[in-house]
């Protein structure tokens, strides 16, 4: 997991209508990561964009709520991650709200610092899953169309498996932290 | 290939008719040492019953949709049945490898079969599918066991190729015939 992502500084977005807090929450996360801070649904829908890489989203906000900004999130269709971090208790209607996790308020500083590793590790889960199956559908549209004499005398073959075997490598050191919840939130981004 | 039993620590989409995937699948299921897992069969009351015909002694674990063709009237001793919602790939992963880890890290379960592969794929993206395939995998070799993902003819082959590519085996059934097993390229760390 890293705290740059190809080269850029992550970027988090809190949205807290309680002002103090969204600045706690920012000074905590300031050292690591490119804090950006709404106040309320509205300003948090104008600042979103696809350079974000993590929201922390409190579900009651003045204007749009923080359910609606997620929901808009979502349509976005980008890979932000995003936790709801709420004073509000998770009931059923949490079903079906397509956020990656939850925390419930009071938060301590470790808390919120482990939410925004565990997101990122998330996002890099995802991305190299992204990228194993694109390799995959390289290798079966080689393999469908090519004999396999001329599968074993290729270079470009062999470096595709190659690159499979790095890509495996690396998600093997990932899954091992990754609980069942969290391979719900993989399974969802695809 | 011809092989009876697939070993230890490995996968294999496994492709044929209705009958005889289920045959091949229960049949290893059976070999469990520790805990079994069934994810949505399409007859959890005739599972159950086949299993133990097959000599089944370990727990085995059902992962049901919410309204399976045979439910069973009674959880029968060493069963359990989880309720999940089928329609929801990652609800199914989420209940399949929290089901496979229930145990604790020491005594995972040790064979897997998920039966409703072709009804997840008329649900899902082929990508997620793959991802859930490939987790699963992962998992399954950690603890030596054995997954078996079955396969329907009304799939394309593009895409059952796709699926292949993180696993070790294709198994192809035939009524009356022995299971043809072909060994796949697989990850290239496992050897």
């Amino acid at each position: 997991m890293t705290d740059e992502q190809e080269g850029s500084r992550v970027r988090v977005l809190i949205v807290e209508d309680e002002r103090s807090l969204a600045d706690l929450y920012g000074s905590w996360l300031a050292e690591r990561y490119e804090v950006e801070t709404a106040y309320d649904g509205e300003s948090a829908l104008a600042v979103y964009d696809e350079t974000l890489d993590v929201v922390l989203l409190d579900r009651r906000l003045p204007g749009a709520s923080g359910d609606r900004v997620l929901e808009r999130i979502r349509d976005a269709g980008t890979d932000c991650r995003v936790a709801m971090v709420s004073a509000v208790t998770p009931d059923f209607d949490i079903y079906g709200m397509g956020f990656d996790d939850y925390l419930v308020k009071p938060v301590s500083r470790e808390e919120v610092l482990d939410l925004v590793e565990r997101l990122l590790r998330l996002n890099d889960y995802g991305e190299g899953l992204r990228r194993h199956f694109t390799l995959s559908s390289k290798l079966a549209l080689l393999q469908e169309h090519k004999t396999e004499a001329e599968l074993e005398d290729s270079e470009e073959y062999a470096a595709l498996r190659a690159e499979m075997a790095e890509l495996d490598r690396e998600l093997t050191e990932t899954v091992g932290e990754m609980s069942s919840a969290d391979i719900g939130a993989v399974l969802r981004d695809a | 290939m011809q092989l009876e039993e697939l070993e230890a620590g490995s996968t294999a989409l496994v492709v044929g008719p209705r009958r005889e995937r289920r045959s091949f699948c229960l049949r290893h299921l059976a070999t469990a040492g520790r805990t079994a897992v069934a994810v949505l069969p399409s007859d959890p009351a005739g599972t159950v019953g086949e299993y133990s015909r097959l000599g089944g002694k370990a727990p085995l674990t059902l992962l049901q949709g919410e309204e399976p063709a045979g439910e069973p009237a009674e959880e029968p001793p060493g069963v359990h049945v989880v309720d999940v919602t089928a329609d929801s790939l990652p609800a199914v992963g989420e209940a399949t490898l929290g089901t496979l880890e229930a145990d604790g890290p020491g005594d995972p379960a040790d064979r897997l079969w998920l039966a409703g592969l072709s009804e997840l794929l008329e649900r899902a993206s082929v990508q997620q599918v793959y991802r859930l395939l490939y987790i699963l995998s992962k998992h399954v070799r950690e603890v030596d066991g054995v997954g078996l993902y079955a396969l329907d003819g009304s799939v394309e082959p593009k895409t059952a190729r796709i699926l292949c590519q993180p696993l070790d085996y294709e198994v192809t059934l035939a009524p009356e015939s022995a299971p043809e097993i072909r060994t796949l390229a697989g990850l290239p760390d496992d050897g």
